[in-house]
C-alpha cells in the first residue's frame, strides 16, 4: 500500500493522470512488474496470461517499465508525489553564522520527518538500498520513521551502519541512495533519505552490542571510517581489537579532512568513545611502519590495514617547490585545529589563496580559507558539466564567496605570480586541452594543491601499490539488473556506479595477503566515507566468518 | 507480502542486498492447470550428450555457418554466374531446394529454419559483435519495436511476406527469372535484416519484420518440437533473476521475447538455445511434442495467428489460381484496362488473395451468427485481446485450417522440386566447365505422379485439419447448449469442405510450376 498521495486524490477528486500500456504481444506473464509495483496497480489476467494495470492506482513511478525484461509495459504521465519537505528547511544565513557552525541544517521537527518519511513508496525491490554502498535497509527505516519511532529506525540502520550521524552529513546522497530512489529514477524529488538519517541518528541513543568474548585478536592500523566499521563488527562478535593511529586523535580523515562546519568532530569522537568503552584498545600517536607489520601479524589472528591514501598528487607545474605551496590536508589540519581552538590565523587574513582543483576537498579548503579572512580562487581544468564535485557543496562555496573557475588550469608559478590558462573541454571521455594565448597572471599569496591523493605503497606487497579498480566488463548480478536501476531511462548512470562500488566492497572481503585485509582508501584509492565504512564492515564480517570456519573445522578434528 | 531470497547462482554468489527485498507474492493463478494441455513431457535435454551440446555456445554458429556460406555463394553466383537460370547455383539452390527444405523443417520441427537462418544470424553476429561468445554489450541503437505496430503481433511480418511475394512475382525472380534477381533479393533481405538488427534490440527483425516469420510461426505450429520450456514452473515464477529473459552469464536474454516459463506453443521459440544456457538453475529443457499440439492445445489462441492464416491462405490460393487456364487472359485483360505493364496485376493479385482470405472469415462469421453462444461480450482494447462471437469462431477455425494451409504451401512448391531439384548438380559443376545434361533434364517425378503426390499431401493436410477442427471445436469453441452439436458439425464440415476445395484445385493445375 502506498503512503503517498497526490493533491488531487487527497482533495477527494478522482484524478487519473497516468495510463499504463501493456503490450499483449510481448508480455510473457512473468509477473516481474506485478511483484514490484509499490501500489499494487498491477494485476494479472490468467486467461491471457498477461498482467493488467489499474490506472487509478498508478502513481507513475515507472518501476514496472524499468523492471520488465521484455519492454512490454509503458507508463505515460508524470510521477505523482508531493514535493520533498526538504524544501521547507530554511538555509542558515551566511551573515552572522559562526565559523564552526554547521552550514547545512537538518529537519527541525518530528512532523516534518514523519511527513517526509511517508513519501517513501516502500518499493518491494528498493533501488535506494542498492544505491547505498552500505545497503542500509532504507525502506524499513522509513516505515518506522514515518511512525515517529526514531529508536526503531536507528536500530534498523545499525544492522548495517553505526556511522549514520557521519554518513548522513558527508555522503553525496544524490549519487547514492537518493540518486537511486524510485522517485528520482522517475524524474521526481527523491525522499530526503540523508536528512532523515541525520535526524534519526541525532535524536536517538546509540545502541551497543551485548558483551561477548572469543579468543581472537585483530589489529587495525588506522582509525578512519573503515577502521570504525570493522571495529564495530569485530567487537560485536567478541574479538579483541587493537587500533593503531599515527595521529593524536582517532578518526583519520574524518578529523582533519572534513571541516567542523560540514561534520562536527563530536560525531567522530562519540564513535571512538563508545568503541573504547566496548573494549577496543586504541594506541594513539603510534605509527605502524612496514617493519612493525610483521610483528603485528605474528601477535594477532588478523591485521586490517585501513591507512587511507595520503600521498598528495603533485602536478608537473613549474614553480611548485616554492615555500608558499602546500597540500590541502596540511592546510585543513592547520586551519581545523585553529578553528577548534577558536584562534585566528593572521597570516591568512586578506590573503589570496590559489586552490588547484575544484573537488570536494578543494571546496573545503576554499571555505576554510574564507573563514580565516582569505580570498580563495579554485581552478579546475575540467568542464563544470563533467566535474565530480558535490553540487550542493559547490553552490555553498560559491555563495560564501569562493571564486571557482572551471576550464582553467595553472601554467606556472613564479614566487607570488601564478599564470592561469584556459582549457577547452567538450567531451567527458577526453582530457581537456590548454588554449594557447589565454594566459592570465594572478598575484597569489599561497597555493594549495587539492588534486587528490595516491596510495603511499609503503606496505607493498602486503597492501596494494596502486588502487584496485572495479571491472567495467564484470557481469552484472541479475538480481541487480532486475531491480530496474540499469534501465536506460532518466538518470540511470547510478546503476553502473552502484554496481562498481559493490565490486570494490566485495574486493575488501578477500584478504590481500595471508591474514591481512586492506580496506578503504588504502585499497581503492581516494573514495567516500560510506564506501570505506561498508568495506570495513564487510572485511570485519569476512574475518568473523573465517573464525567460524576455523572453529567448525577445529571441532571436526 | 512474501519474503523472497534468491536461489544461489552457479558460482555460489548471493545477492548482497537480498535482505531488503520483500516482493509481493505472485498472482494467485493455477499455473499447472493453465498450462496442463500445452506442457510437453519429453525433454531431450535430459540426455547428457544433448545437454552438453546445447550448452555449447558455438552450437548455433555451427548451424548457421553452412547456410551463411551457401547464401554468400548465391549472391556471388547470381551476380557473376551464367544468366541461364537452370545452370546457375543461385536459382537452383534457392528455388528448387531451399524452399522445399524450409517447408519440411517447418512442418516437422517448427522454427527449425530460424535456428540456422543465415540472414538473422548475420545480423545477430554484428549486433552482438561476436560469432558466438556471450558479450555484455551490443552494437546498434537498441530501439524497441514501436508499440503500436508490435501490438499487432505477427501481422507486420505477414505484410512483408505479401509484399515480398508480390515483388518476387512481379520480377519473376523465382519462376525462374534471371539469377542476378535472386542475388539482389538475397542482398535486399540481408541488408534489411542488418539494418533492423542495428536499429532495434534483440531479434526484432525475426519476430516482427522477417517475411518468413509469420509463415513459419503459423505453419510451424504443426511441428513436433515444442521448443525450450520450463521444467518446473514454480521455480520459474519464483526466480528473481529471470536470466532467460534478461540474459545470464552464459546466455543472452531470449532474442525472440519468449519466456520458457509461460510459452504454450512453439510460435515464438527460435530454438536458439540462449535461455537454456542462461538459466542459472538448469530449469529449461528442450521438449518434443505430438504433431499438431501447438495448433490444438494453446488455451489462448491468438488473433494475429488467425489473421495470418487467412492471409497465407489467400496468398497460396492466388498461387493456385494463377496456375489455372483462365488466369492469364484475365490478368492480360486487367493489365490492358488498368494500363499496368505486366503480370501480376495488383488488382487480381490482391483481389484473389482478399477473396480467398475473406471466404473463411465469412464462413466463420456465418457460423458465429447461426450458432451465437450469446455469452461472449464484445470487448474493445488491444487487438490481440478483444473478444467477440466472430473471433470465437474465426480464431478457432483458422487454427484448425493451419494443417491444410501448410499442406497447400508444400504441395504448391513440389512441382519445382520434382522437376528441377537435380539441376543443383549441373549448376555446381557448370562454373568449372563441367556438364551434367542428363541430370539437367532429369525429373524426380513426372507430371501425373506429381499431381498424385500433391493430392496425397493435401489429403494429409485435410485430415490434419479435420482432426484439429474436431479437437478445437470441443476445447475452444464457445457454444450454447441446444445447438452445440449442430454447430460443431458445421464448424468441422466447413473446414473440411474448404480444405477439399483447395485440394481439388490441384487437378486442373496440372503440376504447374
Amino acid at each position: 500500500m502506498t503512503t503517498t498521495f497526490s493533491p488531487q486524490i487527497t482533495t477527494g477528486q478522482h484524478h487519473i493522470s497516468h495510463t499504463v500500456e501493456i503490450l499483449p504481444d510481448r508480455c510473457a506473464g512473468c509477473q516481474e512488474c506485478y511483484v514490484r509495483c509499490p501500489t499494487q496497480a498491477i494485476g494479472f489476467d490468467d486467461f491471457n496470461w498477461i498482467v493488467t494495470a489499474d490506472n487509478e492506482l498508478c502513481i507513475g513511478c515507472g518501476q514496472c517499465e524499468r523492471t520488465c525484461p521484455f519492454s512490454a509495459i509503458f507508463v505515460h504521465g508524470a510521477p505523482e508525489t508531493e514535493p520533498s519537505h526538504r524544501h521547507e528547511i530554511a538555509p542558515v544565513p551566511i551573515a552572522g553564522r559562526q565559523a564552526w557552525e554547521e552550514t547545512r541544517p537538518g529537519f527541525s521537527n518530528l512532523s516534518q520527518v514523519m511527513a517526509e518519511a511517508a513519501r517513501c513508496l516502500q518499493c518491494p525491490d528498493p533501488t535506494c538500498v542498492r544505491g547505498c554502498p552500505a545497503h542500509n535497509n532504507i525502506g524499513a527505516m522509513m516505515r518506522l520513521a514515518a511512525q515517529g519511532d526514531l529508536a526503531g529506525a536507528r536500530a534498523v540502520f545499525e544492522q548495517t551502519s553505526h556511522l549514520g550521524s557521519i554518513c548522513s552529513r558527508v555522503c553525496n546522497q544524490a549519487a547514492q541512495c537518493e540518486g537511486a530512489c524510485s522517485w528520482t529514477l522517475a524524474g521526481a524529488d527523491p525522499v530526503a533519505i540523508g536528512l532523515l538519517e541525520r535526524f534519526v541518528f541525532d535524536h536517538s541513543p546509540i545502541n551497543t552490542p551485548a558483551p561477548k568474548s572469543i579468543d581472537k585478536k585483530v589489529a587495525i592500523v588506522g582509525s578512519g571510517p573503515a577502521a570504525m566499521a570493522a571495529s564495530w563488527e569485530l567487537v560485536g562478535a567478541g574479538t579483541k581489537v587493537s587500533v593503531y593511529e599515527a595521529a593524536l586523535a582517532p578518526g583519520g580523515l574524518l578529523n582533519d579532512g572534513i571541516p567542523e562546519f560540514s561534520l562536527p568532530s563530536s560525531k567522530v569522537r562519540e564513535q571512538w568513545r563508545v568503541l573504547g568503552d566496548l573494549g577496543v584498545e586504541i594506541f594513539l600517536g603510534h605509527r605502524v611502519g612496514p617493519d612493525e607489520l610483521d610483528s603485528l601479524i605474528a601477535k594477532n589472528d588478523n591485521v586490517i590495514l585501513a591507512i587511507g591514501a595520503s600521498n598528495p598528487i603533485r602536478p608537473a607545474i613549474p614553480g611548485l617547490d616554492g615555500p608558499n605551496v602546500s597540500d590541502a590536508m596540511e592546510f585543513l589540519a592547520k586551519t581545523g585545529s585553529a578553528l577548534h581552538q577558536m584562534r585566528d590565523l593572521p597570516e591568512l587574513q586578506g590573503k589570496t589563496i590559489l586552490v588547484v582543483g575544484a573537488g570536494n576537498t578543494a571546496m573545503d579548503v576554499a571555505r576554510m580559507a574564507i573563514r580565516f579572512g582569505a580570498k580563495p580562487i579554485c581552478v579546475e581544468w575540467v568542464n563544470e558539466a563533467f566535474a565530480k564535485v558535490r553540487l550542493d557543496e559547490l553552490a555553498e562555496a560559491r555563495a560564501e564567496g569562493a571564486d571557482v573557475r572551471f576550464c582553467h588550469t595553472v601554467a606556472s608559478i613564479h614566487g607570488s605570480r601564478a599564470t592561469l590558462v584556459k582549457t577547452n573541454h567538450t567531451k567527458r571521455s577526453k582530457l581537456p586541452k590548454v588554449i594557447e594565448g589565454t594566459e592570465e597572471d594572478l598575484e597569489v599569496d599561497f597555493v594549495i594543491l587539492a588534486l587528490g591523493y595516491r596510495l603511499t605503497g609503503e606496505f607493498s606487497p602486503i597492501a596494494p601499490k596502486v588502487p584496485v579498480h572495479g571491472d567495467p566488463d564484470e557481469f552484472i548480478d541479475r538480481t541487480w539488473l532486475a531491480s530496474g536501476m540499469f534501465h536506460e531511462s532518466h538518470n540511470t548512470a547510478i546503476g553502473n556506479t552502484s554496481w562498481s562500488r559493490q565490486q570494490l566492497t566485495d574486493a575488501a572481503t578477500r584478504p590481500f595477503a595471508n591474514g591481512v585485509y586492506v580496506i578503504g582508501d588504502a585499497l581503492i584509492g581516494p573514495s567516500t566515507v560510506v564506501e570505506a565504512m561498508a568495506q570495513g564492515r564487510e572485511a570485519g564480517r569476512a574475518i568473523i566468518r573465517s573464525f567460524d570456519d576455523t572453529l567448525i573445522s577445529g571441532n571436526a578434528m | 507480502m512474501t519474503f523472497v531470497t534468491d536461489p544461489k547462482t552457479k558460482d555460489n554468489k548471493v545477492d548482497p542486498v537480498a535482505v531488503a527485498i520483500t516482493l509481493r507474492r505472485k498472482a494467485p493463478a493455477d499455473d499447472n492447470a493453465h498450462f496442463s494441455k500445452t506442457d510437453p513431457k519429453f525433454d531431450i535435454s535430459r540426455f547428457p550428450l544433448v545437454k552438453k551440446l546445447l550448452h555449447k555456445r558455438w552450437l548455433q554458429f555451427a548451424l548457421i555457418v553452412p547456410n551463411q556460406a551457401i547464401f554468400w555463394l548465391v549472391i556471388f553466383s547470381g551476380l557473376v554466374g551464367t544468366v541461364s537460370p537452370g545452370l546457375n547455383f543461385a536459382t537452383a539452390i534457392t528455388w528448387y531446394i531451399w524452399f522445399a527444405v524450409v517447408f519440411v523443417l517447418m512442418v516437422v520441427v517448427g522454427r527449425g529454419w530460424c535456428a540456422m537462418c543465415p540472414f538473422g544470424g548475420f545480423g545477430e553476429w554484428i549486433q552482438r559483435k561476436t560469432f558466438f561468445k556471450r558479450t555484455q554489450t551490443t552494437l546498434g541503437l537498441g530501439w524497441k519495436f514501436p508499440e503500436r505496430l508490435a501490438s499487432y503481433g505477427l501481422l507486420t511480418s505477414a505484410a512483408s511476406f505479401v509484399i515480398l511475394t508480390y515483388i518476387e512475382e512481379y520480377f519473376n525472380i523465382a519462376a525462374p527469372g534471371a539469377p542476378h534477381d535472386t542475388a539482389f533479393m538475397v542482398i535486399g533481405i540481408v541488408a534489411s535484416a542488418l539494418l533492423v538488427f542495428l536499429l532495434f534490440e534483440r531479434r526484432t527483425f525475426c519476430r516482427y519484420v522477417c517475411p518468413l516469420s509469420s509463415l513459419i510461426g503459423t505453419v510451424g505450429a504443426m511441428g513436433t518440437v515444442a521448443g525450450f520450456r520450463t521444467k518446473d514452473r514454480n521455480a520459474c515464477q519464483a526466480c528473481s533473476t529471470k536470466s532467460c529473459m534478461r540474459g545470464g552469464e552464459e546466455g543472452y536474454g531470449c532474442p525472440w521475447y519468449t519466456w520458457p516459463g509461460s510459452a504454450d506453443s512453439n510460435l515464438y521459440c527460435g530454438l536458439c538455445t540462449e535461455c537454456f544456457k542462461a538459466c542459472p538453475t538448469d530449469n529449461v529443457g528442450l521438449y518434443l511434442q505430438k504433431p499438431l499440439t501447438s495448433v490444438i492445445a494453446p488455451s489462448h489462441k491468438r488473433m494475429d495467428v488467425a489473421v495470418v492464416a487467412a492471409v497465407l491462405l489467400g496468398l497460396v490460393a492466388f498461387q493456385q489460381v494463377n496456375a489455372l487456364g483462365f488466369y492469364t487472359p484475365l490478368d492480360n485483360w486487367l493489365n490492358a484496362h488498368t494500363y499496368f505493364p505486366q503480370y501480376p496485376n495488383p488488382v487480381d493479385y490482391f483481389g484473389f488473395m482478399a477473396l480467398f482470405g475473406v471466404i473463411p472469415a465469412l464462413v466463420f462469421k456465418g457460423g458465429s451468427m447461426l450458432f451465437s453462444s450469446g455469452t461472449i461480450k464484445k470487448t474493445q482494447g488491444a487487438f490481440l485481446l478483444r473478444r467477440s462471437e466472430f473471433r470465437n469462431w474465426f480464431i478457432a477455425g483458422m487454427y484448425a485450417m493451419v494443417p491444410a494451409i501448410g499442406a497447400d504451401y508444400f504441395a504448391r512448391q513440389l512441382p519445382k522440386f520434382f522437376k528441377h531439384a537435380t539441376r543443383l548438380i549441373p549448376s555446381v559443376v557448370h562454373p568449372f566447365g563441367g556438364t551434367a545434361n542428363a541430370l539437367y533434364q532429369y525429373r524426380l517425378l513426372q507430371d501425373p505422379k506429381i499431381i498424385a503426390v500433391q493430392l496425397a499431401i493435401m489429403t494429409l493436410g485435410t485430415l490434419g485439419s479435420l482432426y484439429a477442427a474436431t479437437k478445437i471445436s470441443r476445447s475452444d469453441l464457445v457454444l450454447a447448449k441446444p445447438k452445440s452439436n449442430l454447430a460443431r458439425i458445421y464448424f468441422v464440415s466447413v473446414i473440411v469442405l474448404m480444405a477439399v476445395g483447395f485440394t481439388l484445385m490441384y487437378i486442373p493445375m496440372q503440376a504447374a510450376n
